[in-house]
């Protein structure tokens, strides 16, 4: 198996192995973060070299992860709180903005404990924070929207055409941020 | 789906006014305020004729409410209730009634402190109305408190002087109850004060260390001097009313101002918001509004309707502490003598 695998350098050279040979070995690719995978078998990945590989031999059988790519990709960091019209008026939405507005720039109220009371979106309950976000998560106009503010700047954004409206919080400059492709293959 | 509006009803009954108010998102849309006359006839609140009383008030208090603000119970998204300090049996009323609705509903149950009540009411909104920034100083003055509380930020509050006797309120009662004046006094001494001449009579201001106040002094010393005037005069407090007024007035005024200036030296805070009852008093209005010029205070008086015992300072708490995820348990317990 590992000599298989020793000759695989691409990922669509990772994808047709695990096709070909899913009778006898489980295979999948899978992406590590720097900032967000903080495990120890992320972090030993994370110090070898694209092509590297690390073999985990256990009882039941050996399992091979093999860094396939390894590249540097810009993300970006906000919270956000989701307003969506479908009960509620526009102008109900800018008012209630506007009062959440007011409130976070006079440093009234935190940004976190208004998302969670306030928000429609699923990260209401950790606050709003979507975590690193990779360039091209979502649309041009709100990366470049984003791109343009300070941190800390909270703004509103609007999505018309899919009635979504926003409150978001710049929480970190745009950065280069290591992640690694992996190919994960088990012994059936 | 939008959350739309936070919805709070906050209940207050911790002396001799049932109150409820009903808040959106920091703003009050209604607060319904029932006060107790019977507590005229005797002089002052007597405990167990204002727990009857609240039981009777408590229930159209809160559906008035709820109809003033055009909202239904089940729009209703947590219930604040005043815990503590005040009478037990009072406070037992709205607790219990707070509890059994909360659980009825299925929403948050959130106990307020009555003093942090008096303090953040400042934070309501209102047009036209400014909010003390962070750290300021409070001076809580009424019929049952009377405190100077350093307010670092919504709920890190250090009391740094406080009545070692009497409240200011009851001094104004009292002296009210020796000048035949009826209960409350308070607002009559304020309006005869105005046609008299607050150096007619001289009072002895009681020499507290530090922070603290003392009234029961003063009481006396108004009851002695009085005493004997009467003597001399029968009908002195008739004839000099107005003068008599003006001068108990002014030396209230003149303690609780030493302390206050006190408290700027030694912290170096010159943000200054009043609460409680007391800040009604014309009289202290007008004394914080001339130490801005003169000691470059910056000073903040509530609306009229939110200085006396109400239920919108507890719905201002209770939003405060539903937006921190702050709330309580079923089996919180009314507290006499809770402390901020």
């Amino acid at each position: 198996m590992e000599i298989y695998v020793d000759n695989i350098t691409t990922i669509d050279e990772a994808k047709a192995f695990i096709k070909t040979h899913k009778t006898n070995f489980k295979g999948k690719i899978i992406t590590f973060n720097k900032e967000k995978h903080k495990t120890r078998l992320a972090s030993e990945l994370f110090e070898k070299a694209k092509g590297g590989k690390k073999v985990i031999k256990t009882e039941k059988g050996k399992t091979i992860y093999k860094i396939i790519d390894k590249k540097q990709i810009i993300h970006y960091k906000v919270s956000i709180m989701l307003f969506d019209n479908e009960k509620t008026s526009i102008s109900e939405i800018n008012s209630l903005r506007s009062f959440i507005l007011k409130g976070i720039k006079n440093k009234e109220h935190k940004f976190e404990n208004l998302a969670r009371v306030y928000s429609a979106h699923p990260t209401a309950k950790t606050g709003g924070d979507l975590g690193w976000l990779k360039k091209g998560t979502f649309s041009n106009r709100f990366e470049k929207v984003v791109s343009d503010k300070r941190v800390g700047q909270v703004f509103s954004f609007d999505e018309h055409r899919q009635k979504k409206y926003y409150i978001i919080m710049k929480t970190q400059d745009s950065k280069q941020i290591e992640e690694i492709t992996i190919l994960k293959i088990e012994q059936k | 789906m939008t959350k739309e509006n936070i919805y709070i009803l906050g209940i207050e009954s911790s002396c001799d006014d049932t109150s409820a108010a009903i808040l959106c998102n920091a703003k009050i849309l209604s607060n319904v305020v029932a006060s107790q006359k019977i507590h005229a006839e005797y002089g002052g609140v007597v405990p167990e004729l204002a727990s009857r009383a609240h039981q009777s008030n408590i229930v159209p208090v809160v559906h008035q409410a709820l109809k003033e603000a055009n909202i239904s119970k089940t729009q209703l998204n947590g219930i604040a209730f005043t815990r503590g300090p005040g009478l037990m049996g009072s406070l037992l009323v709205g607790t219990s009634f707070a509890k059994s609705l909360a659980y009825g509903l299925e929403i948050p149950l959130i106990d307020v402190n009555h003093m942090q009540g008096h303090i953040l009411a400042h934070f309501i909104e209102e047009s036209g109305h400014k909010k003390p920034p962070f750290p300021f100083l409070a001076m809580t003055i009424s019929g049952g408190h009377t405190q100077i509380v350093k307010v670092n930020n919504y709920f890190e509050m250090e009391v740094i002087g406080e009545t070692i006797d009497d409240a200011v309120g009851e001094a104004y009662d009292k002296s009210g109850k020796i000048l035949g004046l009826g209960y409350p006094a308070g607002s009559q001494i304020d309006k005869l004060a105005q046609a008299g001449e607050p150096k007619a009579y001289q009072f002895t201001k009681p020499k507290v260390v530090g922070l603290d106040f003392s009234f029961s002094g003063l009481k006396t010393a108004i009851l002695y001097f009085i005493q004997r005037e009467e003597k001399v005069n029968p009908n002195f407090v008739k004839e000099n009313l107005n003068d008599i007024c003006a001068s108990i007035q002014y030396t209230i005024i003149e303690i609780l101002m030493d302390k206050l200036k006190l408290a700027v030296k030694q912290t170096g805070i010159k943000h200054i918001a009043i609460g409680g009852g007391v800040s009604a008093n014309s009289g202290i209005r007008t004394a914080l509004k001339s130490a801005e010029k003169k000691h470059d205070w910056t000073t903040y008086i509530p609306k009229f309707e939110y200085t006396t015992d109400n239920g919108a300072m507890i719905a201002i708490v209770g939003y405060l502490k539903y937006l921190e995820n702050d709330f309580s348990n079923f089996n919180v317990m009314a507290s006499a003598r809770l402390k901020i």
